[in-house]
């Protein structure tokens, strides 16, 4: 619980009259309403004396009930089990506000997002240019403002694209992608290299823009699960898990203890299959094609499983608003009993082989190092975060689900390369299994959905989960007609792919590269919504 | 430790199928296609709960435009699988139980005309339609 007096005489010494507002809105969150002209001493108080850690910023268009634009700073207080909204209204004729960068580099992308979709300017942020839209999308067409919808047909302009100076004599710029073998998904690299060493890289990505944000306004209450578990297939469930969490807590309504528990296995499932299935790629990486093999078995035992849960071997349709659509029988309880003794018997070989096998671990020890103060700097989530240091995880920070009832381990390393990412997998992935049993062990009787027929109008929620990428965020405004007015959605790829670039230049070659990206495991689609 | 992994892989033996030679068995609830039973379909007295609750408009409710007396203006559902997205909520939505998820998911095909399957309700007749396993007659026999 925040001490709410504290923070209040912290605000009115960092900015004055500048604060306009704190209050604490519910036992778990904390709502600060500060002039633009406060923003920065604002960050770096909360950041420096509170411990705050930035989530998110966007923003939102409160035209026509309310006067203009509102900009919105989510910080995570871990060890209070508590969110803190930062909100300052923007002027509505220039909305603008002075850039966080330099205080927070983490916003960097956050600020780029607010400029193209909502036209409001981040002044003196260090490179204002288009991120999630189209080259040729026309620069005074505002996607995330209220008065533009879904279905209108927009004109492309003349298409505008950021260029790097030419490399100079001796380095040799060296793209990759946006098409490559395989089954990748769509994004750009521009390798930069001087002889056999990556100095630098560029990173387009960002071709799998689909405005689902915007798409969500004004649906039906049972179709809003459909778009969230479209955000990134591999982390449905924990997308439509925090777009779920989001709307019981708009509406004040709790899901059934049975519907938290099987939440909770099936959030650990979705784990598995990602854990396995980034071990299967990174063994195809460093060229051992029986791990491989192995490891891909495994995944695909879980998907299978996961088709006779849920009728979609990812999970697809099983969170609703106020539970989940179906429960889960005895027989199908079993075969999840069946198959984890299996894993654990199999990931407990495989992990020792794997750490034993001297030509892959020769790969990934010291490549791609995310040092842990630029994995702070740039608030990494998940696993990345985790292997450099930070330690953070929803589920222990702010439970949700059945977290908070059943005991595990999260585990951190400091190393932050390659090695340090593939470790914290495996070592996630027994304590999977460990909160599975846990769960199949106190599973507790009952329906699996409490009704939820509308949402409040005017209410804000937050929802939140630990996807296998780590920590997606959704939040969303109820309209006046009960449907979403505003629907804002951080997924941890768009959060990971920042500290990415760091991990690059400066210690590996130009053959390090597909190892460290695998390493990361990165979405592209998910980071792109 | 490359003996290490020989070993368990020639142990793990062969375990993939010989798909699409042989059936991939689905589990009993497998959302697959969603198939319409026209004769319980009450989209001829005026029903749409399915196109309602379609997001992606994979289900619409149309009326035939033709010469022959018998079929024109009479209402026709058309369920257009690739739209589906294979939720399902057109099946929780029907009050007729006329719309079930198959396991079938080799939905692949040349046209996308295959891919359209209808209904149509005549006052005389009653309802007449194609369903896709009946379009797509052994394709995958």
């Amino acid at each position: 619980m925040i001490d709410i007096a504290s923070l209040q005489s912290r605000l009115v010494a960092a900015c004055g009259e500048k604060l306009l507002n704190a209050e604490q809105c519910s036992p778990d969150e904390v709502v600060i309403e500060v002039a633009p002209g406060a923003l920065p001493q604002v960050v770096q108080m909360l950041r420096d004396e509170f411990k705050a850690v930035f989530v998110d910023l966007f923003g939102l268009d409160g035209r026509p009930e309310q006067q203009g634009f509102q900009l919105t700073l989510v910080f995570s207080l871990d060890e209070e089990e508590s969110w803190l909204y930062v909100h300052a209204d923007l002027d509505v004729d220039a909305p603008r506000f002075s850039s966080l960068v330099e205080v927070l580099p983490a916003a960097d992308w956050y600020e780029r997002v607010v400029w193209e979709e909502l036209g409001v300017t981040p002044q003196g942020h260090p490179l204002l240019a288009g991120l999630r839209l189209a080259p040729d999308w026309p620069q005074d067409v505002y996607p995330q403002r209220h008065a533009f919808r879904w279905q209108e047909q927009v004109q492309g302009g003349e298409p505008h694209y950021f260029e790097l100076a030419p490399a100079p004599a001796g380095i040799v710029d060296y793209p990759l992608g946006p098409v490559r073998s395989g089954i990748v998904e769509s994004g750009h690299y521009l390798l930069r290299t001087a002889g056999e060493e990556l100095v630098d890289m560029r990173l387009q990505l960002f071709y799998k823009h689909r405005g689902i944000e915007k798409r969500a306004e004004g649906l039906d209450l049972e179709h809003l699960p459909l778009i969230a578990e479209r955000i990134s297939g591999t982390s449905a469930f924990a997308h439509s898990l925090a777009l779920c969490q989001a709307l019981e807590r708009a509406a004040g309504v709790d899901a059934p203890p049975r519907a938290r528990f099987l939440r909770t296995l099936l959030a650990e499932l979705e784990r598995l299959y990602n854990h396995l299935g980034f071990q299967a790629d990174l063994c195809q990486a460093t060229g051992l094609a029986v791990a491989q093999a192995q490891f891909d078995i495994l995944k695909e035992r879980v998907l299978r499983l996961n088709s006779r849960l849920a009728g979609h071997r990812y999970l697809f349709g099983m969170n609703v608003p106020g539970g989940l659509s179906r429960d889960l029988d005895e027989q199908a309880l079993q075969s999840v009993r069946d198959l984890i003794a299996v894993l654990r018997r199999d990931m407990e070989t495989l992990s020792r082989l794997l750490l034993a096998s001297a030509s892959h671990r020769d790969r990934l020890e010291g490549s791609g190092i995310l040092k842990p103060e630029d994995a702070l700097a740039y608030c990494a989530v998940g696993p990345i975060g985790r292997a450099s240091g930070v330690d953070r995880d929803l589920r222990r920070d702010h439970p949700y689900a059945a977290y908070a009832e059943v005991d595990f381990a999260v585990p951190v390393l400091a190393a932050g390369d390659a090695m340090a990412r593939a470790q914290i997998r495996l070592d996630e992935t027994m304590q999977s299994l460990h909160i599975i049993a846990q769960v199949l062990g106190a599973l507790p009787g009952g329906a699996v959905r409490s009704p939820l027929e509308q949402l409040p109008p005017g209410k804000a929620a937050f929802g939140w989960a630990e996807s296998p990428r780590g920590e997606c965020l959704h939040w969303l405004l109820v309209g006046e007609d009960g449907t979403l007015r505003r629907y804002r959605v951080r997924t941890a790829s768009f959060a990971n792919w920042q500290a990415f670039s760091l991990a690059i230049p400066g210690h590996n070659i130009l053959t390090d590269f597909p190892v460290i990206e695998q390493s990361f495991g990165l979405s592209f689609a998910g980071a792109d919504c | 430790m490359i003996l290490s992994w020989l070993r368990r892989g020639l142990r793990t033996g062969v375990l993939t199928t010989r798909y699409p030679a042989g059936c991939e068995e689905m589990p009993l609830d497998f959302r697959g296609r969603p198939a319409l039973d026209a004769d319980r379909c009450l989209a001829g007295q005026g029903c749409d709960r399915c196109v309602q609750a379609c997001l992606p408009a994979a289900l619409s409710l149309t009326t035939v435009t033709s010469n022959d007396p018998k079929t024109t203006s009479a209402p026709q559902l058309t369920l257009d699988y690739s739209r589906c997205i294979m939720c399902g909520l057109c099946v929780a939505a029907c009050p007729a139980d006329a719309l079930h998820m198959v396991g079938d998911y080799e939905l692949a095909s040349t046209t996308s005309d295959d891919l359209r399957v209808s209904a149509v309700f005549t006052q005389e007749d009653g309802a007449s339609s194609r369903d896709y396993e009946e379009k797509n007659n052994g394709r995958y026999a």
